[in-house]
């Protein structure tokens, strides 16, 4: 009996002991733990800042995107062969058409002839326009646009027309608004 | 711009560093690829040169073809011995769907084009004189002779010509022109 008692006894003592440990240190196991959840708050307050930097930068180049296309309505007085693209000076597109581009365009396609991007400010577009003229001759026009690039997308069409006052073709750069 | 603090400066370097090498990796491994891509198995890298009398050529345009690239130069001897034997095979087998394109690299496009004209080859004579073309199919050695299958995939890479190659050509040209 005396036996049953003192184990019993040892029992309740350890599990007194242990409950002890918690309770006696609830400050330190609270306080750990909200010195945790504040780092991670930190944390995350740290992160969101720098996603928010990484997020205009990579979004500010988006909006200085600037495209290109090509389209022709023409029947009579030009057979296109290739387009040179300048931007500011610098040459950022050359594409040559075969007969199968060619008749494609002819029929109502419009060919995304360069994308990329352009700070914020004015810039000269020039397009040299390849091809053979009226009489089958070798024919060879620029065409030259100054704009003012803001914040958003431009788009620009160089556009290939007759102009049957003159009987000679027509080559305008113009934008989209 | 906005102004940074240090710290901030290296977290975002640190945010930058794991896919800025993810990028790199991605990069070496599109190069690798891109530099093997005229290896047998691979799709026919594409390209447009002007041709001779005959505007621009695009090789994709001719899907559903079987497709011999000839790059040549008028410098290359056994060049000029394996162009008419192209010219053979072409007039047998234009009708089954036999294309060829034969390149020249020369600087000189004036040469090349008097030699193209003696030669009266009845296949598009193109020319790539800024061997962006060349660099594409990764010439190394002249003649080279790429055999592209309909599928626009490159099934055969002849760096050289000899006589004794003809049988091979024709033979891996029929089976080709069978698939």
């Amino acid at each position: 009996m005396t036996r049953w008692i003192l184990i019993l006894a040892a029992v309740l003592a350890s599990s007194l002991a242990m409950g002890q440990d918690v309770a006696s240190n609830p400050g330190s196991a609270f306080k750990g733990l909200d010195q945790d959840v504040q780092s991670l708050k930190k944390e995350v307050l740290d992160l969101n800042r720098e996603l928010f930097v990484l997020e205009e930068e990579l979004l500010f180049p988006a909006n200085t995107q600037v495209a290109v296309f090509v389209s022709m309505d023409v029947g009579t007085f030009f057979s296109l062969d290739s387009v040179t693209l300048k931007l500011d000076g610098k040459e950022v597109g050359n594409y040559l058409y075969t007969e199968r581009e060619a008749a494609a365009l002819l029929k109502g396609g419009v060919q995304r002839l360069y994308l990329g991007n352009l700070k914020v400010g004015n810039h000269e577009m020039v397009a040299f326009f390849s091809g053979q003229g009226p009489h089958e001759r070798d024919y060879r026009r620029g065409a030259t646009l100054t704009f003012e690039k803001g914040v958003g997308a431009k788009y620009v069409e160089l556009k290939i027309s007759d102009r049957q006052s003159q009987q000679q073709p027509e080559f305008l750069i113009k934008e989209w608004e | 711009m906005l102004e940074t603090p240090c710290s901030m400066r290296f977290a975002i370097r640190r945010a930058w560093s794991r896919p800025l090498r993810a990028l790199f990796l991605l990069s070496t491994l599109a190069c690798v690829s891109a530099a093997a891509s005229s290896a047998p198995g691979q799709p026919a890298p594409d390209f447009v040169l002007r041709a001779l009398d005959a505007g621009n050529i695009r090789i994709s345009e001719f899907r559903g073809e079987v497709v011999v690239v000839n790059f040549w130069a008028a410098w290359c001897g056994p060049c000029q011995q394996a162009l008419p034997r192209l010219d053979e095979l072409y007039q047998r087998y234009q009708r089954a769907g036999l294309v060829i394109l034969a390149i020249n690299l020369d600087d000189d496009v004036a040469r090349a084009q008097d030699i193209s004209r003696k030669l009266s080859l009845s296949f598009p004579m193109l020319f790539d004189p800024s061997k962006e073309t060349g660099r594409l199919y990764q010439v190394d050695s002249m003649p080279m002779t790429v055999l592209i299958d309909r599928e626009g995939i490159v099934r055969h890479v002849h760096g050289s010509y000899r006589e004794d190659d003809d049988e091979l050509y024709l033979k891996q040209l029929r089976e080709l022109i069978d698939e």
